[in-house]
Protein backbone atom coordinates (compact mmCIF):
# COMPACT_ATOMS: atom_id res chain seq x y z
CA UNK A 1 0.00 0.00 0.00
CA UNK A 2 1.22 3.52 -0.86
CA UNK A 3 2.08 5.84 2.00
CA UNK A 4 0.17 9.17 2.19
CA UNK A 5 3.37 11.18 1.65
CA UNK A 6 4.26 9.18 -1.48
CA UNK A 7 0.74 9.62 -2.82
CA UNK A 8 0.94 13.36 -2.24
CA UNK A 9 4.34 13.58 -3.95
CA UNK A 10 3.00 11.62 -6.91
CA UNK A 11 0.00 13.90 -7.15
CA UNK A 12 2.22 17.01 -7.06
CA UNK A 13 4.51 15.61 -9.76
CA UNK A 14 1.56 14.60 -11.89
CA UNK A 15 0.07 18.06 -11.55
CA UNK A 16 3.40 19.69 -12.37
CA UNK A 17 3.91 17.70 -15.57
CA UNK A 18 0.34 17.48 -16.70
CA UNK A 19 -0.74 19.52 -19.69
CA UNK A 20 -3.76 21.55 -18.67
CA UNK A 21 -7.07 20.38 -19.98
CA UNK A 22 -9.14 22.84 -21.97
CA UNK A 23 -11.51 24.82 -19.88
CA UNK A 24 -15.16 23.91 -19.92
CA UNK A 25 -17.07 24.93 -23.09
CA UNK A 26 -17.78 28.64 -23.26
CA UNK A 27 -14.84 29.54 -21.03
CA UNK A 28 -11.87 30.71 -23.03
CA UNK A 29 -8.40 30.50 -21.55
CA UNK A 30 -6.67 32.32 -24.44
CA UNK A 31 -6.62 36.08 -24.20
CA UNK A 32 -5.77 38.09 -27.31
CA UNK A 33 -5.14 41.80 -27.00
CA UNK A 34 -6.57 43.50 -28.98
CA UNK A 35 -9.21 41.11 -30.24
CA UNK A 36 -10.42 43.65 -32.80
CA UNK A 37 -8.19 45.69 -35.11
CA UNK A 38 -9.47 48.75 -36.96
CA UNK A 39 -7.63 49.46 -40.22
CA UNK A 40 -7.66 53.23 -40.65
CA UNK A 41 -5.68 55.56 -42.90
CA UNK A 42 -2.64 55.67 -40.62
CA UNK A 43 -2.63 51.90 -40.06
CA UNK A 44 0.86 50.40 -40.13
CA UNK A 45 0.07 46.87 -38.98
CA UNK A 46 -1.02 45.68 -35.54
CA UNK A 47 0.84 44.31 -32.53
CA UNK A 48 -1.09 41.45 -30.90
CA UNK A 49 -0.35 39.79 -27.55
CA UNK A 50 -1.60 36.28 -26.84
CA UNK A 51 -1.64 35.07 -23.25
CA UNK A 52 -2.66 31.61 -22.05
CA UNK A 53 -2.19 29.73 -18.74
CA UNK A 54 0.09 26.68 -19.03
CA UNK A 55 2.21 24.36 -16.94
CA UNK A 56 5.89 25.11 -16.52
CA UNK A 57 7.05 22.00 -18.28
CA UNK A 58 4.99 22.31 -21.44
CA UNK A 59 6.41 23.54 -24.72
CA UNK A 60 3.98 25.93 -26.36
CA UNK A 61 3.34 26.76 -30.01
CA UNK A 62 1.07 29.66 -30.95
CA UNK A 63 -0.27 30.22 -34.45
CA UNK A 64 -1.88 33.29 -35.99
CA UNK A 65 -3.60 32.17 -39.17
CA UNK A 66 -5.65 33.99 -41.82
CA UNK A 67 -8.39 32.70 -44.09
CA UNK A 68 -7.50 29.86 -46.45
CA UNK A 69 -7.97 30.61 -50.13
CA UNK A 70 -6.77 29.32 -53.48
CA UNK A 71 -3.77 31.31 -54.65
CA UNK A 72 -2.95 31.69 -58.37
CA UNK A 73 0.64 32.62 -59.17
CA UNK A 74 2.74 32.91 -62.33
CA UNK A 75 5.57 30.46 -62.74
CA UNK A 76 8.81 31.62 -64.36
CA UNK A 77 10.78 29.36 -66.62
CA UNK A 78 13.45 29.54 -69.31
CA UNK A 79 12.28 30.01 -72.88
CA UNK A 80 14.61 29.06 -75.74
CA UNK A 81 17.20 28.21 -73.08
CA UNK A 82 17.98 31.89 -72.56
CA UNK A 83 15.07 34.10 -71.49
CA UNK A 84 13.36 33.91 -68.08
CA UNK A 85 9.68 34.70 -68.32
CA UNK A 86 6.23 33.64 -67.14
CA UNK A 87 5.56 30.20 -68.57
CA UNK A 88 2.32 29.24 -66.86
CA UNK A 89 -0.04 29.52 -63.91
CA UNK A 90 0.37 27.67 -60.64
CA UNK A 91 -2.55 27.25 -58.25
CA UNK A 92 -2.05 26.45 -54.59
CA UNK A 93 -5.29 25.34 -52.93
CA UNK A 94 -6.36 26.29 -49.39
CA UNK A 95 -3.41 28.56 -48.66
CA UNK A 96 -3.68 30.79 -45.57
CA UNK A 97 -3.09 34.46 -46.36
CA UNK A 98 -1.17 34.81 -43.09
CA UNK A 99 0.64 32.09 -41.15
CA UNK A 100 2.75 33.15 -38.18
CA UNK A 101 4.05 30.38 -35.90
CA UNK A 102 5.80 31.12 -32.62
CA UNK A 103 7.17 28.46 -30.27
CA UNK A 104 8.71 28.38 -26.81
CA UNK A 105 11.08 25.51 -27.72
CA UNK A 106 12.95 24.67 -30.94
CA UNK A 107 10.62 23.00 -33.46
CA UNK A 108 12.64 19.77 -33.38
CA UNK A 109 12.06 19.53 -29.62
CA UNK A 110 8.28 19.89 -29.88
CA UNK A 111 7.49 16.62 -31.61
CA UNK A 112 8.33 14.47 -34.60
CA UNK A 113 7.62 16.04 -38.03
CA UNK A 114 4.73 13.61 -38.55
CA UNK A 115 3.07 14.81 -35.32
CA UNK A 116 3.54 18.45 -36.30
CA UNK A 117 2.09 17.78 -39.73
CA UNK A 118 -0.88 15.98 -38.21
CA UNK A 119 -1.56 19.04 -36.07
CA UNK A 120 -1.17 21.27 -39.14
CA UNK A 121 1.90 23.02 -37.74
CA UNK A 122 4.74 24.41 -39.86
CA UNK A 123 5.03 25.39 -43.52
CA UNK A 124 4.97 21.73 -44.58
CA UNK A 125 1.32 21.45 -43.56
CA UNK A 126 0.11 24.47 -45.54
CA UNK A 127 -1.73 24.30 -48.85
CA UNK A 128 -3.16 21.46 -50.89
CA UNK A 129 -3.21 20.32 -54.48
CA UNK A 130 -0.55 19.32 -57.01
CA UNK A 131 1.46 22.56 -56.66
CA UNK A 132 1.65 22.27 -52.86
CA UNK A 133 3.03 18.73 -53.10
CA UNK A 134 5.86 19.84 -55.41
CA UNK A 135 8.83 20.57 -53.06
CA UNK A 136 10.38 23.21 -55.38
CA UNK A 137 7.13 25.12 -55.86
CA UNK A 138 6.31 24.85 -52.15
CA UNK A 139 9.69 26.28 -51.16
CA UNK A 140 9.27 29.14 -53.67
CA UNK A 141 5.80 29.87 -52.24
CA UNK A 142 7.23 29.96 -48.72
CA UNK A 143 9.99 32.38 -49.81
CA UNK A 144 7.44 34.62 -51.57
CA UNK A 145 5.19 34.75 -48.50
CA UNK A 146 8.09 35.24 -46.08
CA UNK A 147 9.38 38.14 -48.21
CA UNK A 148 6.01 39.87 -47.71
CA UNK A 149 6.12 39.15 -43.96
CA UNK A 150 2.91 37.11 -44.24
CA UNK A 151 4.39 33.75 -43.29
CA UNK A 152 6.96 33.26 -40.58
CA UNK A 153 8.20 30.69 -38.07
CA UNK A 154 10.06 31.93 -35.02
CA UNK A 155 11.45 29.61 -32.36
CA UNK A 156 11.93 30.56 -28.71
CA UNK A 157 9.65 33.58 -28.95
CA UNK A 158 6.89 32.30 -26.68
CA UNK A 159 7.86 33.27 -23.13
CA UNK A 160 6.59 31.93 -19.82
CA UNK A 161 5.59 34.65 -17.37
CA UNK A 162 3.98 34.55 -13.93
CA UNK A 163 0.25 35.16 -14.12
CA UNK A 164 -1.95 37.03 -11.66
CA UNK A 165 -3.45 33.69 -10.59
CA UNK A 166 -0.04 32.49 -9.37
CA UNK A 167 0.43 30.09 -12.27
CA UNK A 168 2.46 30.43 -15.45
CA UNK A 169 1.24 32.11 -18.59
CA UNK A 170 2.64 31.58 -22.08
CA UNK A 171 2.91 34.97 -23.74
CA UNK A 172 3.32 35.44 -27.48
CA UNK A 173 3.72 38.70 -29.38
CA UNK A 174 2.70 38.86 -33.02
CA UNK A 175 3.00 41.66 -35.52
CA UNK A 176 0.26 41.52 -38.12
CA UNK A 177 1.74 43.24 -41.20
CA UNK A 178 -0.30 45.93 -43.01
CA UNK A 179 -0.37 43.68 -46.08
CA UNK A 180 -2.50 41.16 -44.15
CA UNK A 181 -6.01 41.37 -45.61
CA UNK A 182 -8.94 42.38 -43.38
CA UNK A 183 -10.93 39.40 -42.12
CA UNK A 184 -11.07 36.96 -39.25
CA UNK A 185 -7.80 35.55 -37.95
CA UNK A 186 -7.53 32.43 -35.82
CA UNK A 187 -5.21 32.21 -32.84
CA UNK A 188 -4.37 28.60 -32.02
CA UNK A 189 -2.38 27.51 -28.97
CA UNK A 190 -0.81 24.04 -28.86
CA UNK A 191 0.98 22.39 -25.97
CA UNK A 192 3.60 19.66 -26.25
CA UNK A 193 4.98 17.24 -23.75
CA UNK A 194 7.10 14.15 -24.23
CA UNK A 195 6.79 14.36 -27.99
CA UNK A 196 3.00 14.54 -27.96
CA UNK A 197 1.01 17.66 -28.66
CA UNK A 198 -2.55 18.85 -28.80
CA UNK A 199 -4.59 21.95 -29.38
CA UNK A 200 -5.06 23.63 -26.03
CA UNK A 201 -7.40 26.41 -27.02
CA UNK A 202 -8.17 28.89 -29.77
CA UNK A 203 -9.53 32.36 -30.25
CA UNK A 204 -10.10 34.86 -33.04
CA UNK A 205 -9.04 38.38 -33.99
CA UNK A 206 -11.25 40.48 -36.20
CA UNK A 207 -9.43 42.85 -38.58
CA UNK A 208 -11.67 45.28 -40.44
CA UNK A 209 -11.34 48.55 -42.32
CA UNK A 210 -12.78 51.60 -40.61
CA UNK A 211 -13.35 55.29 -41.32
CA UNK A 212 -12.05 56.77 -44.59
CA UNK A 213 -10.23 53.53 -45.52
CA UNK A 214 -13.52 51.59 -45.27
CA UNK A 215 -15.38 54.29 -47.24
CA UNK A 216 -12.85 54.33 -50.12
CA UNK A 217 -12.59 50.55 -50.26
CA UNK A 218 -16.39 50.17 -50.18
CA UNK A 219 -16.90 52.77 -52.90
CA UNK A 220 -14.31 51.04 -55.10
CA UNK A 221 -15.98 47.66 -54.63
CA UNK A 222 -19.64 48.65 -54.88
CA UNK A 223 -19.66 51.73 -57.15
CA UNK A 224 -16.69 51.24 -59.47
CA UNK A 225 -17.89 53.61 -62.20
CA UNK A 226 -18.59 56.48 -59.79
CA UNK A 227 -15.28 55.81 -58.03
CA UNK A 228 -13.41 55.88 -61.36
CA UNK A 229 -15.06 59.12 -62.47
CA UNK A 230 -14.34 60.78 -59.11
CA UNK A 231 -10.71 59.62 -59.25
CA UNK A 232 -10.34 61.14 -62.72
CA UNK A 233 -12.07 64.41 -61.78
CA UNK A 234 -9.88 64.89 -58.69
CA UNK A 235 -6.70 64.01 -60.61
CA UNK A 236 -7.51 66.31 -63.56
CA UNK A 237 -8.59 69.09 -61.16
CA UNK A 238 -5.37 68.81 -59.17
CA UNK A 239 -3.34 68.85 -62.37
CA UNK A 240 -5.09 71.92 -63.77
CA UNK A 241 -4.97 73.74 -60.42
CA UNK A 242 -1.22 73.19 -60.21
CA UNK A 243 -0.91 74.37 -63.80
CA UNK A 244 -2.79 77.57 -62.95
CA UNK A 245 -0.74 78.17 -59.76
CA UNK A 246 2.56 77.66 -61.59
CA UNK A 247 1.27 79.70 -64.51
CA UNK A 248 0.42 82.64 -62.23
CA UNK A 249 3.87 82.48 -60.69
CA UNK A 250 5.58 82.34 -64.05
CA UNK A 251 3.77 85.16 -65.87
CA UNK A 252 2.97 83.99 -69.40
CA UNK A 253 4.30 80.51 -68.81
CA UNK A 254 7.38 79.46 -70.65
CA UNK B 1 8.30 60.98 -37.45
CA UNK B 2 6.80 58.20 -39.50
CA UNK B 3 4.43 59.40 -42.21
CA UNK B 4 3.11 56.09 -43.46
CA UNK B 5 -0.27 55.95 -45.11
CA UNK B 6 -2.56 52.95 -45.55
CA UNK B 7 -3.64 52.27 -49.14
CA UNK B 8 -7.17 50.84 -48.89
CA UNK B 9 -7.32 49.13 -52.31
CA UNK B 10 -3.66 48.05 -52.49
CA UNK B 11 -3.99 46.80 -48.90
CA UNK B 12 -0.56 47.93 -47.72
CA UNK B 13 1.10 50.78 -45.87
CA UNK B 14 3.73 52.98 -47.56
CA UNK B 15 5.70 56.10 -46.61
CA UNK B 16 4.08 59.28 -47.93
CA UNK B 17 7.54 60.72 -48.71
CA UNK B 18 8.40 57.77 -50.93
CA UNK B 19 5.17 58.26 -52.92
CA UNK B 20 5.67 62.02 -53.21
CA UNK B 21 9.28 61.53 -54.37
CA UNK B 22 8.32 58.86 -56.93
CA UNK B 23 5.54 61.11 -58.25
CA UNK B 24 7.89 64.09 -58.42
CA UNK B 25 10.62 62.30 -60.38
CA UNK B 26 8.28 60.61 -62.86
CA UNK B 27 6.19 63.81 -63.21
CA UNK B 28 9.37 65.74 -64.04
CA UNK B 29 10.22 63.26 -66.81
CA UNK B 30 6.62 63.45 -68.02
CA UNK B 31 6.73 67.24 -68.33
CA UNK B 32 10.19 67.13 -69.86
CA UNK B 33 9.65 64.49 -72.54
CA UNK B 34 5.89 64.28 -72.98
CA UNK B 35 5.67 60.69 -71.81
CA UNK B 36 3.23 59.34 -69.24
CA UNK B 37 6.01 57.61 -67.34
CA UNK B 38 4.07 54.38 -66.77
CA UNK B 39 6.98 52.33 -68.04
CA UNK B 40 9.04 53.71 -65.12
CA UNK B 41 6.42 54.22 -62.40
CA UNK B 42 4.71 50.82 -62.47
CA UNK B 43 7.90 48.77 -61.90
CA UNK B 44 8.94 51.21 -59.13
CA UNK B 45 5.57 50.80 -57.38
CA UNK B 46 5.85 47.01 -57.60
CA UNK B 47 9.33 47.30 -56.06
CA UNK B 48 7.91 49.06 -52.98
CA UNK B 49 5.35 46.30 -52.50
CA UNK B 50 2.23 47.46 -54.36
CA UNK B 51 0.38 44.56 -56.06
CA UNK B 52 1.10 44.71 -59.82
CA UNK B 53 -2.52 45.10 -60.93
CA UNK B 54 -3.10 47.98 -58.49
CA UNK B 55 0.22 49.61 -59.45
CA UNK B 56 -0.65 49.70 -63.16
CA UNK B 57 -4.24 50.94 -62.65
CA UNK B 58 -3.40 53.59 -60.04
CA UNK B 59 -0.51 54.82 -62.15
CA UNK B 60 -2.99 55.58 -64.95
CA UNK B 61 -4.97 57.65 -62.45
CA UNK B 62 -1.95 59.73 -61.43
CA UNK B 63 -0.91 60.20 -65.07
CA UNK B 64 -4.28 61.97 -65.56
CA UNK B 65 -3.04 64.60 -63.10
CA UNK B 66 0.50 64.88 -64.46
CA UNK B 67 -0.64 65.03 -68.09
CA UNK B 68 -3.42 67.57 -67.43
CA UNK B 69 -0.93 69.73 -65.56
CA UNK B 70 1.64 69.33 -68.35
CA UNK B 71 -0.94 69.84 -71.12
CA UNK B 72 -2.12 73.06 -69.47
CA UNK B 73 1.45 74.37 -69.20
CA UNK B 74 2.22 73.51 -72.82
CA UNK B 75 -1.14 74.84 -74.07
CA UNK B 76 -0.41 78.23 -72.47
CA UNK B 77 2.91 78.25 -74.30
CA UNK B 78 1.10 77.42 -77.57
CA UNK B 79 2.87 74.08 -77.94
CA UNK B 80 -0.11 71.73 -78.17
CA UNK B 81 -1.39 70.76 -81.61
CA UNK B 82 -5.00 69.94 -80.69
CA UNK B 83 -5.94 69.00 -84.26
CA UNK B 84 -3.11 66.50 -84.61
CA UNK B 85 -3.62 65.24 -81.06
CA UNK B 86 -7.33 64.58 -81.64
CA UNK B 87 -6.67 62.60 -84.83
CA UNK B 88 -3.94 60.55 -83.14
CA UNK B 89 -6.27 59.92 -80.23
CA UNK B 90 -9.08 58.70 -82.51
CA UNK B 91 -6.71 56.32 -84.27
CA UNK B 92 -5.29 55.26 -80.89
CA UNK B 93 -8.70 54.37 -79.42
CA UNK B 94 -9.49 52.07 -82.35
CA UNK B 95 -5.94 50.63 -82.32
CA UNK B 96 -6.13 50.06 -78.56
CA UNK B 97 -9.34 48.03 -78.93
CA UNK B 98 -7.79 45.93 -81.72
CA UNK B 99 -4.67 45.39 -79.56
CA UNK B 100 -6.78 44.22 -76.61
CA UNK B 101 -8.54 41.63 -78.82
CA UNK B 102 -5.21 40.55 -80.29
CA UNK B 103 -3.86 39.90 -76.78
CA UNK B 104 -7.03 38.00 -75.89
CA UNK B 105 -6.45 35.66 -78.85
CA UNK B 106 -2.77 35.25 -77.94
CA UNK B 107 -3.69 34.43 -74.33
CA UNK B 108 -6.06 31.75 -75.58
CA UNK B 109 -3.21 30.34 -77.69
CA UNK B 110 -0.94 30.44 -74.62
CA UNK B 111 1.97 32.56 -75.87
CA UNK B 112 0.86 36.09 -74.98
CA UNK B 113 3.60 36.70 -72.41
CA UNK B 114 6.33 35.85 -74.88
CA UNK B 115 4.90 38.18 -77.55
CA UNK B 116 4.43 41.00 -75.02
CA UNK B 117 7.98 40.69 -73.68
CA UNK B 118 9.61 40.50 -77.10
CA UNK B 119 7.51 43.42 -78.42
CA UNK B 120 8.46 45.49 -75.37
CA UNK B 121 12.19 44.89 -75.67
CA UNK B 122 12.31 45.26 -79.46
CA UNK B 123 10.25 48.48 -79.41
CA UNK B 124 12.13 50.06 -76.52
CA UNK B 125 15.55 49.00 -77.79
CA UNK B 126 14.81 49.98 -81.39
CA UNK B 127 13.31 53.36 -80.57
CA UNK B 128 15.98 54.19 -77.97
CA UNK B 129 18.86 53.25 -80.28
CA UNK B 130 17.44 55.13 -83.27
CA UNK B 131 16.75 58.28 -81.23
CA UNK B 132 20.20 58.16 -79.67
CA UNK B 133 22.08 57.75 -82.97
CA UNK B 134 19.90 60.26 -84.82
CA UNK B 135 20.17 62.93 -82.12
CA UNK B 136 23.92 62.47 -81.88
CA UNK B 137 24.27 62.84 -85.65
CA UNK B 138 21.99 65.85 -85.67
CA UNK B 139 23.98 67.56 -82.88
CA UNK B 140 27.23 67.02 -84.82
CA UNK B 141 25.71 68.40 -88.03
CA UNK B 142 24.45 71.46 -86.15
CA UNK B 143 27.99 72.33 -85.17
CA UNK B 144 29.05 72.49 -88.83
CA UNK B 145 27.54 74.79 -91.45
CA UNK B 146 24.71 73.07 -93.29
CA UNK B 147 25.70 73.36 -96.94
CA UNK B 148 22.53 72.31 -98.68
CA UNK B 149 19.05 71.02 -97.96
CA UNK B 150 18.98 67.22 -98.24
CA UNK B 151 16.92 65.65 -101.00
CA UNK B 152 13.47 64.47 -99.73
CA UNK B 153 13.61 60.83 -98.62
CA UNK B 154 11.53 58.03 -100.15
CA UNK B 155 9.31 58.13 -97.03
CA UNK B 156 8.74 61.89 -97.47
CA UNK B 157 7.87 61.42 -101.14
CA UNK B 158 5.41 58.58 -100.36
CA UNK B 159 3.74 60.57 -97.59
CA UNK B 160 3.52 63.57 -99.92
CA UNK B 161 1.44 61.55 -102.40
CA UNK B 162 -1.27 60.56 -99.87
CA UNK B 163 -4.73 62.15 -100.35
CA UNK B 164 -6.85 64.34 -98.01
CA UNK B 165 -4.08 66.69 -96.99
CA UNK B 166 -4.80 69.14 -94.21
CA UNK B 167 -2.74 71.86 -92.62
CA UNK B 168 -1.45 71.58 -89.05
CA UNK B 169 -0.30 75.16 -88.35
CA UNK B 170 0.92 74.49 -84.80
CA UNK B 171 3.16 71.68 -86.05
CA UNK B 172 4.02 73.61 -89.22
CA UNK B 173 3.32 70.55 -91.40
CA UNK B 174 0.82 69.67 -94.11
CA UNK B 175 -0.10 66.01 -94.02
CA UNK B 176 -2.74 63.57 -95.18
CA UNK B 177 -5.50 62.98 -92.65
CA UNK B 178 -4.64 59.27 -92.95
CA UNK B 179 -1.17 59.69 -91.42
CA UNK B 180 -2.09 60.64 -87.82
CA UNK B 181 -5.06 58.26 -87.90
CA UNK B 182 -2.94 55.30 -89.07
CA UNK B 183 0.00 56.06 -86.78
CA UNK B 184 -2.36 56.64 -83.83
CA UNK B 185 -3.90 53.24 -84.59
CA UNK B 186 -0.46 51.58 -84.68
CA UNK B 187 0.73 53.14 -81.42
CA UNK B 188 -2.62 52.39 -79.73
CA UNK B 189 -2.39 48.74 -80.77
CA UNK B 190 1.23 48.43 -79.59
CA UNK B 191 0.46 50.19 -76.30
CA UNK B 192 -2.46 47.84 -75.64
CA UNK B 193 -0.28 44.80 -76.41
CA UNK B 194 2.45 46.01 -74.05
CA UNK B 195 0.00 47.30 -71.41
CA UNK B 196 1.45 50.83 -71.31
CA UNK B 197 0.22 54.32 -72.21
CA UNK B 198 2.37 54.49 -75.30
CA UNK B 199 3.97 57.92 -74.80
CA UNK B 200 7.47 56.63 -75.36
CA UNK B 201 6.38 55.21 -78.75
CA UNK B 202 4.20 58.18 -79.68
CA UNK B 203 6.94 60.77 -79.12
CA UNK B 204 9.38 59.23 -81.65
CA UNK B 205 6.47 58.66 -84.08
CA UNK B 206 5.58 62.36 -83.92
CA UNK B 207 9.21 63.45 -84.28
CA UNK B 208 10.35 61.11 -87.05
CA UNK B 209 7.21 60.07 -88.94
CA UNK B 210 4.98 63.15 -88.56
CA UNK B 211 7.98 65.53 -88.59
CA UNK B 212 6.56 67.71 -85.80
CA UNK B 213 8.80 70.15 -83.89
CA UNK B 214 10.00 68.62 -80.59
CA UNK B 215 8.37 71.21 -78.32
CA UNK B 216 4.97 70.74 -79.98
CA UNK B 217 5.49 66.97 -79.76
CA UNK B 218 5.82 67.06 -75.95
CA UNK B 219 2.63 69.09 -75.41
CA UNK B 220 0.60 67.17 -77.99
CA UNK B 221 1.73 63.82 -76.63
CA UNK B 222 0.64 64.84 -73.12
CA UNK B 223 -2.75 65.96 -74.48
CA UNK B 224 -3.26 62.55 -76.06
CA UNK B 225 -2.00 60.64 -72.99
CA UNK B 226 -4.45 62.57 -70.79
CA UNK B 227 -7.47 61.15 -72.62
CA UNK B 228 -6.00 57.66 -72.94
CA UNK B 229 -5.42 57.51 -69.16
CA UNK B 230 -8.88 58.91 -68.33
CA UNK B 231 -10.31 56.01 -70.32
CA UNK B 232 -8.03 53.41 -68.70
CA UNK B 233 -8.69 54.69 -65.14
CA UNK B 234 -12.47 54.56 -65.49
CA UNK B 235 -12.33 51.11 -67.13
CA UNK B 236 -9.97 49.69 -64.49
CA UNK B 237 -12.10 51.09 -61.65
CA UNK B 238 -15.30 49.73 -63.16
CA UNK B 239 -14.16 46.31 -64.37
CA UNK B 240 -11.36 45.34 -61.99
CA UNK B 241 -11.64 47.62 -58.93
CA UNK B 242 -7.85 48.03 -58.92
CA UNK B 243 -7.52 51.84 -58.80
CA UNK B 244 -6.17 52.93 -55.40
CA UNK B 245 -7.17 56.56 -55.18
CA UNK B 246 -5.06 57.25 -52.07
CA UNK B 247 -1.97 55.88 -53.81
CA UNK B 248 -2.75 57.93 -56.93
CA UNK B 249 -3.38 61.05 -54.81
CA UNK B 250 0.06 61.04 -53.19
CA UNK B 251 1.75 60.20 -56.49
CA UNK B 252 -0.10 62.99 -58.26
CA UNK B 253 0.75 65.55 -55.57
CA UNK B 254 4.38 64.92 -56.44
CA UNK B 255 3.86 64.49 -60.16
CA UNK B 256 1.90 67.69 -60.88
CA UNK B 257 4.70 69.75 -59.37
CA UNK B 258 7.32 67.62 -61.12
CA UNK B 259 5.46 67.98 -64.43
CA UNK B 260 5.51 71.77 -64.17
CA UNK B 261 9.23 71.84 -63.42
CA UNK B 262 9.77 69.37 -66.27
CA UNK B 263 7.78 71.55 -68.69
CA UNK B 264 9.91 74.58 -67.70
CA UNK B 265 13.10 72.56 -68.14
CA UNK B 266 12.01 71.27 -71.55
CA UNK B 267 11.78 74.85 -72.78
CA UNK B 268 15.37 75.53 -71.72
CA UNK B 269 16.80 72.48 -73.47
CA UNK B 270 17.40 72.17 -77.22
CA UNK B 271 15.34 69.63 -79.16
CA UNK B 272 18.34 67.38 -79.78
CA UNK B 273 19.31 67.48 -76.12
CA UNK B 274 15.77 66.46 -75.17
CA UNK B 275 15.79 63.63 -77.69
CA UNK B 276 19.14 62.25 -76.59
CA UNK B 277 18.15 62.41 -72.91
CA UNK B 278 14.97 60.50 -73.61
CA UNK B 279 16.91 57.99 -75.71
CA UNK B 280 19.27 57.37 -72.77
CA UNK B 281 16.34 56.76 -70.41
CA UNK B 282 14.60 54.43 -72.86
CA UNK B 283 17.86 52.51 -73.41
CA UNK B 284 18.44 52.25 -69.64
CA UNK B 285 14.95 50.77 -69.18
CA UNK B 286 15.63 48.36 -72.06
CA UNK B 287 18.92 47.28 -70.46
CA UNK B 288 17.17 46.69 -67.12
CA UNK B 289 14.48 44.64 -68.85
CA UNK B 290 17.08 42.59 -70.72
CA UNK B 291 18.95 41.86 -67.48
CA UNK B 292 15.65 40.84 -65.86
CA UNK B 293 15.05 38.43 -68.74
CA UNK B 294 18.51 36.87 -68.77
CA UNK B 295 19.48 36.72 -65.07
CA UNK B 296 18.04 33.93 -62.92
CA UNK B 297 15.08 35.41 -60.98
CA UNK B 298 15.12 35.58 -57.18
CA UNK B 299 11.86 33.64 -57.07
CA UNK B 300 10.37 31.26 -59.62
CA UNK B 301 6.87 32.31 -58.59
CA UNK B 302 5.40 35.76 -58.92
CA UNK B 303 2.08 37.49 -58.41
CA UNK B 304 0.06 37.97 -61.60
CA UNK B 305 -0.55 41.36 -63.23
CA UNK B 306 1.34 44.57 -64.06
CA UNK B 307 3.12 45.64 -67.24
Amino acid sequence: MQSPSRALAAAVLAAAFAVPEPLSPGVQSVQVEPSQVAVKMMYKGAALRVRVPVRDSACVATVLEGDERDLALKRKGKVLGLIWMNVGDVIFEHVPGVYLLRTSCPLVDLARPAVLEELGLGFGALGRGAAASDPTLRSELVRLKMRDGLWDVSEGTVTLEPGLDGGKHAVTDFFLPPKAAPGEYRVLVYVFEQGEGRLLDESTVQVSRAGVAAFISGLSLRHGLLYGILAVVVAAGAGLLTGVVFGLGGGKGH
Amino acid sequence: MDFSIYLPVAGSSVSMWVLLALGGVVGFLSGLFGVGGGFLMTPLLIMIGIPPTVAAASDSNQIVAASSSGTYAHARAGSVDFRMGTLLLLGGLVGGSVGVYFIKILRALGNADFVITVTYVVMLGGIGSYMFVESLRSMRVDRRVRREEPRPSLYARLVGRLPWKIDFPRSRVELSLLMPLALGFLVGALAAIMGVGGGFIMVPVMVYLLRMPMHVVVGTSLFQILFTCVNVTVLQATLNGTVDFVLALFLLLGSVVGAQIGAQASKRLKADQLKILMAVIVLAVTAKMLLGLVLTPHNLLTYAGGH
